[in-house]
């Protein structure tokens, strides 16, 4: 928790930003709170509102502790609208009601990063009145709560109040589908962790029991006491083997009964034969006669294996997608008007055509329809890439999953949202999941062969020593199974994947499909999307037209759309700027733009006829800004990307020197975008690709990506939603910092800053990796070929076989922890990993 | 060395309580966050009387 930090040294670093949630505060918003003694600037009434609560309900401890602001205002989120769940018939959908009056919610969390955030939101909420318990899963950034219910009305009543009150502490709930996948992991870690801790604790005390046995075998030791230490071995790995290897013995029954051969089967084989003998000896009076148990050697392969397991599991789960689905892109609820204008909250799957809707400033669009009412922007970046706004009013056609604007717009449904453009993303993807073939690794393909090989050894072994001394050969038996036991063998693989995914972590990169590391090493090409990827996404351009210098425009300009939630504010706000201007009112018109007034004068920026009312107004591109100062023109601001020739468009920083190392690695280069074609032309003979496809939709790019993919491995860079399917297809798929969950759930690695070299990094970790993967491979075959005569033979005892084995995994885990060390670039803004 | 009669079946015991005990920890999902139950001793119960008078006593020390 290197994050930690005291409210004076924040207050200090970051004067301008709110003490809560840690936006910038406005010039003109003056309010303070009083926390812990302290007066601490906020941005708002509704951060001064949580605040207030935080301190007064005692929690102010949060503001300690926590890792990093929520970034979200109270008053803002889908949340802040919880009236859409009042609906019974919405809520329902988000909840179970049980027989015992109580109902169940699952909510998905929206700024929760730190165990503060969690401890703030469970304890706020907790004076509710009805509610049992509620219970934050930082991992999954989910909420479960359960409270009190009669009916489905009071069940609702109690659902919004929770997303109120949450809201009010400054994050954003949103009720979801329980994630059974998730919680299906967390039992299943649940499990092997209570595995584990058997095994682990059963398998040291036998083992301290063996010490005290095989010294006495030296010291002397009298004949009941040995019996009693013997006994004490047989009961604890009775329990550590009907307890802890239970996974191993289902697992042979699964894959047995499934007609094939898994590494379960000598596993159980082992186990079950080493303490079945085991115990035949010792109730048998075998003790006395100098016959030897192995119960040590049982109980520590045990435990090692469990161990090993877990971790493999434990990897496999933390990065585990939930498949990505419509859902994730549309409003949890819609407002719904019938013929006689009453409203009613609707899931967005009950929308048929011809329903009319009513779409609330910054809402997502839930279905393709058609403006009716109300005039101002969409924004369709999510969908298609482009980053200027489409100007809407009556009778235009908006497609499900844009934004809306500033502005209150009443649409008519032309098709159910399930037969969308958007729609058919999440099933492209689907499909391009299927296809993409599955990685199996080299471990997976051999381990059935070795299985079968170790048990054909193991059996004709025991059968040869029949013959030779029919008195070893349970231990002979014991030891050729432990000693080539596959574990390093199938350790290999995962651990250093592990391992890699940890070093790649801390240069930046998520690393969400670990195969793809492995599928890095057949890359033959290596294919780009352009806007938000290779190029800035949405630069604006402010061109000054009369006295006033750009930087002054640019000040003016940012400092008027500083609290606008609009796509271009946005893009404004990215501006850079050098002063700090005041406005004494600032005012949102809808559908026009913003006022303000300084000292006197009165600003404008938003369209060009209602910023300025002269005639070149009228004729000016209606895709512009203009800034005006009474009336007078001062700038125009208008997206590169539409106005500029493509050979001005600013490059990402880092993208050259990438696209470089990606050549230098022998891979051919190609732009695919959905921007206009003579753009994407410019932009590839500027960097120096021949090929490159303009125009795409996201059909087309999922086919050239199958084409390519044809041809050889593919790395695909991508940002934006109609990158999703080639992402899907592509064998080693990068999304960019920049890209929305949906995106980013089709992508096998998600670069966490805005650095593009990282994909030059992920390649290079990749080749280590895959050098360790072989290494790590060739050392368990060569280490199981020269010990399996050894012990075939009968010279290796059992416990030394057990040591062997595990000594050979350790080492396979110790390479792999190579991987951690160097090339360690801690990301300079620790936050992002916290927040995505 | 007879003791040893009664201090290995006494073992055996304290084990199997052992782990009865990490068994029920498990269960009752202590070992799902672990990140979090790190941190959690950082935090106090919230108690609005103690938040105030921390408050001042912090406000004490600045002033000293």
């Amino acid at each position: 928790m290197t994050t930690l930090a005291s409210p004076a040294t924040r207050s200090i670093a970051v004067a301008s930003s709110c003490f809560h949630c840690g936006l910038s505060v406005p010039a003109s918003v003056d309010i303070e709170v009083t926390v812990g003694g302290r007066q601490e600037r906020v941005c708002c009434h509704g951060c001064e509102g949580a605040v207030q609560f935080i301190r007064d309900a005692g929690l102010d401890d949060f503001y300690r502790l926590r890792a990093a602001p929520s970034r979200t205002r109270p008053g803002e989120g889908v949340a802040a609208d919880a009236s859409a769940f009042a609906d019974p018939d919405v809520a329902e959908q988000y909840m179970q009601l049980d027989a015992s009056g109580r109902a169940h919610g699952d909510f998905a969390l929206d700024g929760v990063g730190c165990a503060a955030c969690a401890w703030v939101i469970e304890h706020g909420v907790r004076d509710l009145p009805g509610l049992r318990q509620a219970r934050v899963d930082l991992a999954s950034g989910r909420l479960s709560a359960t409270w009190d219910a009669d009916d489905a009305g009071t069940a609702a009543a109690g659902l919004t109040r929770l997303m109120a009150r949450i809201n009010a502490l400054g994050f954003d709930a949103v009720p979801a589908q329980p994630a059974h996948e998730l919680s299906l992991h967390a039992q299943q870690r649940r499990r092997s962790l209570t595995a584990i801790g058997i095994a682990g604790i059963g398998a040291m005390q036998v083992m301290m029991l063996a010490i005290a046995d095989y010294a006495g075998l030296f010291s002397g030791m009298a004949d009941d006491h040995r019996a009693l230490v013997i006994w004490a071995q047989m009961v604890l790995t009775g329990v550590v083997v009907a307890w802890g290897a239970q996974p191993f013995f289902k697992g042979a029954v699964n894959t047995l009964r499934a007609g094939s051969m898994g590494i379960d089967v000598p596993v159980s084989l082992a186990i079950g034969l080493g303490w079945g003998v085991s115990t035949l000896v010792v109730l048998s009076g075998g003790i006395g006669r100098g016959e030897h148990v192995y119960f040590d050697s049982v109980a520590m392969f045990t435990f090692f294996l469990l161990l090993g397991r877990h971790l493999e599991q434990s990897v496999r789960h933390r990065f585990a997608r939930a498949d990505a689905e419509l859902d994730a892109l549309l409003p949890a609820a819609v407002t719904r008007l019938d013929a006689s204008g009453g409203r009613a909250s609707v899931l967005p799957a009950s929308l048929l055509a011809g329903d009319v809707i009513e779409v609330p400033p910054g809402g997502i669009v839930a279905a393709d329809g058609r403006v009716l009412e109300g005039a101002g922007e969409v924004d369709r970046a999510a969908l298609t890439g482009e980053s200027a706004a489409q100007r809407v009013e009556p009778g235009s056609e908006v497609a499900a999953g844009s934004r809306n604007g500033a502005s209150r717009l009443r649409m008519e449904v032309l098709r159910p949202a399930g037969s969308s453009a958007l729609a058919a993303i999440p099933q492209l993807l689907a499909r391009a999941r299927a296809q993409r073939p599955p990685s199996i690794h080299l471990a997976d393909r051999l381990a059935g062969l070795i299985v079968i090989a170790v048990l054909a050894i193991a059996a004709v072994t025991a059968a040869a020593w029949m013959l030779i001394d029919p008195s070893r050969v349970l231990p002979v038996t014991l030891a050729t199974l432990m000693v080539t036991c596959p574990c390093a063998f199938a350790l290999a693989t995962p651990v250093t994947l592990t391992a890699a995914t940890l070093r790649l972590r801390r240069l930046g990169v998520l690393l969400v499909d670990p195969a793809a590391l492995e599928r890095a090493g057949q890359l033959r090409h290596a294919y780009f999307d352009k806007t938000g990827t290779l190029t800035e996404p949405g630069q604006l351009h402010c061109e000054p037209v009369s006295a006033q210098t750009l930087q002054t425009c640019i000040d003016h300009a940012v400092a008027l759309e500083r609290d606008v939630p609009h796509p271009i504010a946005v893009a404004m706000r990215r501006l850079p700027v050098k002063e700090e201007i005041e406005f004494d009112t600032l005012r949102v018109v809808p559908g026009s733009g913003v006022e303000g007034f300084q000292l006197g004068r009165r600003w404008r920026l938003g369209r060009p006829r209602w910023a300025a009312s002269d005639a070149a107004a009228a004729a000016a591109d209606p895709a512009a800004l203009w800034l005006t100062v009474d009336g007078s023109l001062c700038a125009t601001f208008s997206f590169e990307h539409r106005d500029v020739e493509a050979a001005d468009e600013k490059l990402r920083p880092g993208a050259v020197s990438t696209l470089a190392a990606m050549t230098r690695r022998g891979l051919e280069l190609a732009i695919v975008s959905g921007d206009a074609p003579e753009r994407v032309g410019a932009m590839a003979q500027r960097l120096r690709i021949t090929r490159w496809w303009g125009g795409v939709d996201p059909q087309r790019k999922y086919a050239l990506l199958a084409a390519a993919e044809a041809d050889g491995g593919v790395l695909y860079v991508g940002d934006g939603l109609n990158d999703a399917p080639a992402l899907g297809r592509a064998g080693v798929a990068v999304a960019t910092a920049s890209a929305c969950d949906f995106t980013r759930s089709a992508a096998d690695a998600i670069v966490l800053d805005d650095r593009l070299e990282a994909v030059v990094d992920l390649l290079d970790s990749s080749d280590r990796t895959r050098r360790i993967i072989r290494q790590n491979l060739l050392w368990a075959i060569s280490y199981n070929l020269l010990a399996m005569p050894l012990a075939v033979t009968g010279l290796i005892a059992p416990w030394a076989a057990a040591i062997g084995m595990s000594a050979s995994s350790l080492l396979v885990i110790g390479n792999a922890t190579r991987l951690l060390r160097g090339g360690s670039r801690q990301t300079p803004n620790s936050e992002v990993v916290a927040w995505t | 060395m007879d003791v040893i009669w009664i201090l290995i079946p006494l073992s055996i015991v304290l084990i199997l309580i052992a782990v009865r005990a990490f068994v029920w920890a498990v269960k009752s999902r202590q070992f799902d966050d672990l990140d979090r139950e790190a941190s959690r001793i950082l935090f106090d119960e919230p108690n609005p009387e103690s938040a105030q008078k921390r408050g001042q006593h912090e406000e004490r020390r600045e002033h000293d």
